[in-house]
């Protein structure tokens, strides 16, 4: 496909990603320090290095094997916000429907329940135990909750 | 802004480590500090798999519970590290006035609006802040040596959060010695629990957990000290054959005289001996 500035791709990387990846220095620093790198996950050296380069958008599965520790970012001397950069692209990645499993069951659980982890039976039996407040959440918060992900991007992954 | 807070307990917390919250709830009424739960509170918008997902859904989220502060003129306490991150992040993205106009215009369809007036505090934050208080409050000094565990998300992005540093953090050991406890420093730069991964990707989850485990284990202490339940879930369940993990509040909620079974300490799975 030939690229031009009308591409919303193109369009994204220069208003979105560029102003950050282009700050990047090559120093190394983030990769010295991220824990998923060491352990055969995440690049973000080579990323930020490739995303500068306009080389295509990088949407392999690493991406999320990011821990999101943020070390990376508070690292990097030149202001490059490699976290921030690889959470741009997951977005992007998400969007065309790649991404984990576990995270599409998340997204509906917010928008069915408004919580990430669901109450179960033992959460009601430890309030009780512990004497806390029911603490379910309100119909109102409910309602509000989807409202908002039906007009902005969460919207994409839940069914009604 | 009045003197009273909204408590923020989260998602995983109340659900699932309700203990926490028993305990968070002791320490502040023994402080005397005056709260009320966030009404129709909901998830934060998860900052480590939801956020990356649809950036604009976690902002006008976040800002609703900040909005529903607001009208209710008081500050927010969170207990979870990952909460604190997510409406200072918010927080912090909304003092842009293009991004607080679009997400205002959200906002207003469920009858809401942000205008920046609300402060978050995070548990940890709140109690350092109260050095002569916390102390008063400390009847029973817990002589144990602990190592401390922040938890990326109440340090990092420091810019933002602004309550402690990436490298030699130390409000979490300041606090315990209020409680009489001594803490030792495996890491100058903590590393991540691995905690992000958990249900993404199980054995890399596992990798990144091994590293704090055995530098924890081998660092004098005799239980992990960390404010955030994510963390705790890492080294309480998925740890294998590490130390056992107190929460920040646990440690304080003992110290101030509560009975272990009364905040739920039986519940841990990495058991304690105090
Ligand atoms: S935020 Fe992600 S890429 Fe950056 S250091 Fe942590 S795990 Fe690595
Ligand atoms: S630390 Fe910053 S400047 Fe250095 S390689 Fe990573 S992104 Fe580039």
């Amino acid at each position: 496909m030939r690229r031009t500035a009308a591409d919303p791709e193109i369009g994204d990387w220069l208003e979105r990603t560029a102003p950050l990846a282009l700050q990047c220095q090559q120093c190394g620093e983030c990769a010295a320090v991220c824990p998923s790198q060491r352990h055969g996950g995440i690049r973000p050296a080579e990323l930020m290095a490739r995303v500068a380069a306009g080389a295509g958008w990088p949407n392999e599965d690493s991406l999320w094997l990011c821990a999101r520790c943020m070390s990376c970012s508070e690292r990097c001397p030149s202001g490059a916000d490699p976290g921030e950069v690889i959470a741009l692209l997951r977005e992007r990645a998400a969007g065309r429907g790649q991404l984990p499993a576990y995270l599409r069951e998340e997204a509906q659980r917010f928008f069915k329940t408004g919580l990430s982890f669901p109450r179960t039976g033992m959460t009601r039996k430890l309030r009780k135990e512990l004497g806390l407040p029911v603490g379910e959440i309100s119909e109102k918060a409910l309602t509000e909750c989807s409202e908002i992900v039906r007009r902005t991007g969460l919207g994409r992954f839940v069914r009604e | 802004m009045s003197d009273a807070f909204y408590l923020f307990s989260g998602c995983l917390i109340p659900t699932r480590l309700p203990f926490l919250e028993a305990s968070s709830r002791f320490v502040l009424d023994r402080l005397g500090v005056a709260y009320e739960d966030l009404p129709d509170a909901a998830c934060c918008v998860e900052p480590i798999g939801l956020r990356t997902m649809a950036r604009d859904t976690w902002l006008v989220s976040a800002a609703r519970m900040l909005a529903i502060a607001e009208e209710g003129d008081r500050d927010i306490i969170t207990l979870c590290n990952g909460c604190y991150m997510s409406l200072r992040e918010a927080a912090h993205s909304l003092e842009d006035r293009i991004v607080r106009r679009r997400v205002n215009a959200i906002l207003g369809a469920i009858g809401r609006e942000y205008r920046g007036k609300t402060a978050v505090h995070h548990l940890p934050g709140l109690l350092s802040e109260r050095e002569e208080a916390v102390r008063a409050a400390v009847v029973r000094p817990i002589a144990l040596p602990l190592v401390s565990h922040p938890g990326c998300h109440m340090l990092r992005p420091s810019g933002v959060l602004g309550l402690d540093a990436s490298f030699r953090p130390e409000v979490v050991d300041r606090i315990a010695s209020w409680a009489g406890a001594t803490t030792v420093r495996a890491e100058e730069w903590p590393s991540c629990c691995g905690g992000g991964l958990s249900g993404i990707h199980e054995e890399l989850s596992a990798k990144l957990l091994d590293g704090p485990a055995r530098s924890h284990l081998t660092s004098g202490g005799r239980a992990i000290l960390t404010p955030c339940p994510f963390c705790f879930v890492q080294f309480d369940i998925k740890q294998k054959g590490g130390l056992p993990v107190l929460y920040l509040a646990e440690l304080m909620a003992l110290a101030m005289g509560a009975a272990p079974e009364r905040i739920g300490l039986q519940h841990h799975r990495n058991k304690l001996s105090l």
